[in-house]
């Protein structure tokens, strides 16, 4: 018998005497617990109309992110938030810049920004265009230098925002892939304020980041930068991700 | 990994001796028992959140079979691989297999218990591949020889000096003066980045896996999990089968107990959702072969009064609240999995022969059912167990637990005082004195009486009330008696 029938006979056969006892569960219980959790939230969700709704929803995600040693900004319009990337590039000293194709990135006019800072700048695609700036990364770290060109800051967009807990999603697929951003040193994440939702459950809508009938490959939920206790209980930013985060909410 | 459940208490005996670890141990448990405490009081309904879980987690167990078909259709659907493993040997052999037709010869790791459990490790530095264990305090432990302590926090009982220390010999780096933690921290980044862009296979565990969509959830602090399932052409992930949940929508639960059960997180950093092998323009790995391990989860599954340990997501939680543990630490269980659910697992997965001590080390407070974000009965479950090592003990000597000829004299005293008031408030009287001339600071020391020596050489035994309660009751009560 292979692995698979055996282990699900045994699982089998181990229910079914379950069942014969009288112990088979209701799980009516269960999916009304849920239901009542997921009403609850997205009339949450609906209420995102209201303007005062919406401040409240931008002061708790920025509150929240920046409580996990992330920078968090509110920007009124594109103009703000440009302003907003500029200062950051000067305050963290930043050398390159790889940024991705969300719409987001580019009416912020990041592209044009850039340019005007002559700043070197490296397109996240996820894809071939991605691979040379790769291979360099990997030669600089196996050589133990610095990369040619020290590409330390992602720019890219989300795909939904959470106010809770400061959580920004991104939804890799064609076009803008997840490596790019996971190899820089720093991050910063463009999000409009329609995106933000106030809980976890706003995510898991239809038509949302977590839209269980949507899936691609990968998605991640971030929350602040990457961090680590692991030596002596001491935290630490910036093991294997980006050791700096910034989330500026347009709008 | 060499497995010393059968010591506990010679284990817990030096790590009672071990000052740096007392340290490290009421710094780290301490640390995420407060934490957690204010991540669940700011959270409004934590307690019905529980509720779910476990409901979660029990239709899953309760659904188990259909589930795990579902699952594997699913992935399948997008594009991935399923293999079941019956032990840890089969499931070592099929990553080993897969690795060889493929060419490999980097593996990256990210942390995972189910192949601590299957010392996956070990099995594929034999067969001759570099195997990279990636969080930092894996990573560390790799570089050392070691294992873990604890499931969230692996290196606790290592200092920084010692860590240092092992990077100057593994890796020729040596700590600039000043640089302490964080510049431990960019020696790891950057030896480990060479190993992330040249790996060709990355092996991680799951903290979930969706039936209805074929999902696995990694849930992470470091961003090392990210990247081991996007940078090589390969993932490979190690799913206990007990890992399922039924619809992906639940997660929206799990994912609000987990990160706050475990260490106080509102989320973790990252928290990834992989649904198949990569699509064509998605970048990641073209290759996902997903290890669905049995090795022992099908007997608990089996046993009714147990198999609701494994609905267990592995938060850590009843760890840093065990009195137990936060003096003996994880290496004193002598297995992979430490603590309370490890006192309980363990003996399952090794066999009562070897799991023995594990039942008893434990003070029975509640404390761990407590804080369980999917209310596992650990007492009652360790309860059960201590009956079954007392019921193996009689059946391998053919009578009952042996008495000593002290032991079967306080019984039979006990018994004639028992049944005559008049003896037993003597007894009690004279007792209490005695008792009461050695207490110092609330406590007796040691009674070097038969019986009561073995039991106060281990435990304080608090000092008896100046009256008793039938004395104090009479008082109170006027003397009328107890009826009502
Ligand atoms: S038994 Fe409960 S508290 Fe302990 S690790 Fe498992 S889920 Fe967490």
């Amino acid at each position: 018998m292979s692995a698979r029938d055996e282990i699900l006979d045994s699982l089998q056969a181990a229910s079914s005497t379950r069942a014969e006892h009288g112990h088979a569960h209701t799980h009516a219980h269960t999916s009304q617990a849920l239901k009542a959790i997921a009403g609850a939230n997205l009339s949450g969700f609906s209420r995102a109309i209201s303007t005062d709704y919406n401040v409240a929803l931008v002061e708790r995600f920025c509150e929240r992110l920046r409580s996990v040693k992330g920078e968090a900004f509110n920007a009124t319009d594109a103009a703000a938030a440009a302003a907003c990337v500029k200062d950051l590039i000067a305050r963290w000293n930043i050398r390159g810049v790889a940024y991705s194709a969300d719409p987001m990135v580019a009416s912020a006019g990041i592209p044009a920004l850039l340019a005007e800072l002559k700043l070197p700048v490296q397109r996240l695609d996820g894809g071939p265009g991605e691979a040379p700036w790769r291979e360099e990364l990997a030669a600089a770290a196996r050589e133990k230098r610095a990369p040619t060109v020290p590409w330390d800051l992602a720019i890219i967009g989300c795909d939904g925002a959470m106010a809770e807990t400061g959580t920004v999603v991104h939804r890799a697929g064609k076009g803008h892939g997840r490596g790019g951003w996971l190899l820089c040193q720093a991050q910063l994440v463009l999000v409009d304020v329609s995106q933000l939702v106030p809980d976890l459950e706003g995510l898991f809508v239809s038509g949302g980041a977590l839209d269980k009938d949507d899936l691609p490959r990968a998605i991640t939920a971030i929350t602040g930068p990457s961090r680590t206790a692991d030596i002596e209980q001491t935290l630490t930013v910036g093991v294997h991700g980006p050791g700096r985060f910034c989330a500026i909410v347009v709008g | 990994m060499h497995v010393t459940s059968d010591k506990f208490s010679k284990n817990a005996a030096d790590a009672l001796h071990d000052p740096f670890l007392q340290g490290a141990l009421q710094r780290a448990t301490g640390k995420f028992v407060n934490e957690r405490l204010r991540a669940v009081a700011e959270y409004p309904g934590f307690e019905a959140l529980r509720d779910q879980g476990r409901a979660i987690k029990q239709e899953a167990l309760d659904r188990l079979p259909e589930l795990l078909e579902q699952f594997e259709e699913k992935v399948i659907e997008r594009g991935g691989f399923v293999h079941w493993a019956r032990d840890a040997h089969d499931a070592n052999q099929i990553a080993i297999n897969l690795a060889r037709s493929e060419g490999v010869k980097v593996i990256v790791k990210s942390k995972s218990m189910t192949t601590e459990e299957t010392n996956l490790n070990h099995a594929l530095t034999e067969a001759g591949f570099e195997a990279v264990e990636t969080d930092l305090g894996e990573y560390i432990l790799q570089l050392d020889d070691d294992y873990p302590s604890h499931i969230l926090a692996p290196a606790i009982h290592k200092t920084k000096e010692q860590v240092a220390d092992i990077f100057d010999r593994r890796l020729h780096e040596k700590n600039p003066p000043d640089a302490g933690i964080p510049g431990l921290n960019t020696i790891a980044r950057r030896a480990l980045r060479t190993k992330f862009l040249s790996a060709q296979m990355g092996i991680t565990g799951a903290n979930f896996a969706v039936a209805e969509t074929g999902t696995i959830v990694i849930v992470e602090n470091e961003g090392n999990a990210a990247l081991s399932t996007t940078l090589p052409k390969i993932h490979v992930a190690f799913v206990g089968i007990e890992k399922i949940v039924p619809r992906f929508n639940d997660l929206a639960v799990m994912l609000k107990l987990l990160p706050r059960s475990a260490t106080g997180q509102r989320m973790s950093s990252y928290t990834n959702f992989l649904t198949g092998a990569a699509r064509a323009g998605e970048e990641g790995p073209q290759k996902l072969h997903i290890i669905l391990l049995d090795n022992g989860r099908t007997k608990i599954y089996a046993d009714e009064k147990l198999q609701g340990s494994l609905r267990c997501i592995r938060c850590g939680a009843c760890l840093n609240v065990c009195p137990v543990y936060q003096k003996v630490g994880g290496h004193a269980y002598g297995w992979v999995y430490p603590g309370p659910i490890g006192a309980v697992i363990s003996p399952q997965y090794l066999g009562l022969e070897r799991g023995h001590q594990l039942p008893f080390a434990s003070s029975l407070c509640g404390a761990c059912y407590e804080v369980c974000p999917v209310k596992i009965e650990i007492p009652h479950m360790l309860l059960e167990l201590r009956n079954r090592v007392v019921e193996e003990n009689t059946k391998a000597t053919g009578r009952p637990a042996k008495r000593t000829f002290f032991e079967a004299l306080s019984f039979q005293l006990f018994a004639v005082a028992a049944r005559r008031p008049w003896l037993w408030g003597l007894g009690s009287a004279i007792g209490r004195r005695l008792l009461r001339s050695k207490a110092s600071g609330g406590t007796v020391g040691k009674v070097e009486l038969p019986v009561l020596r073995k039991w106060t050489s281990e435990r304080d035994l608090a000092a008896p009330a100046e009256q008793s309660f039938l004395e104090q009751w009479k008082q109170r009560s006027g003397s009328k008696g107890g009826r009502a």
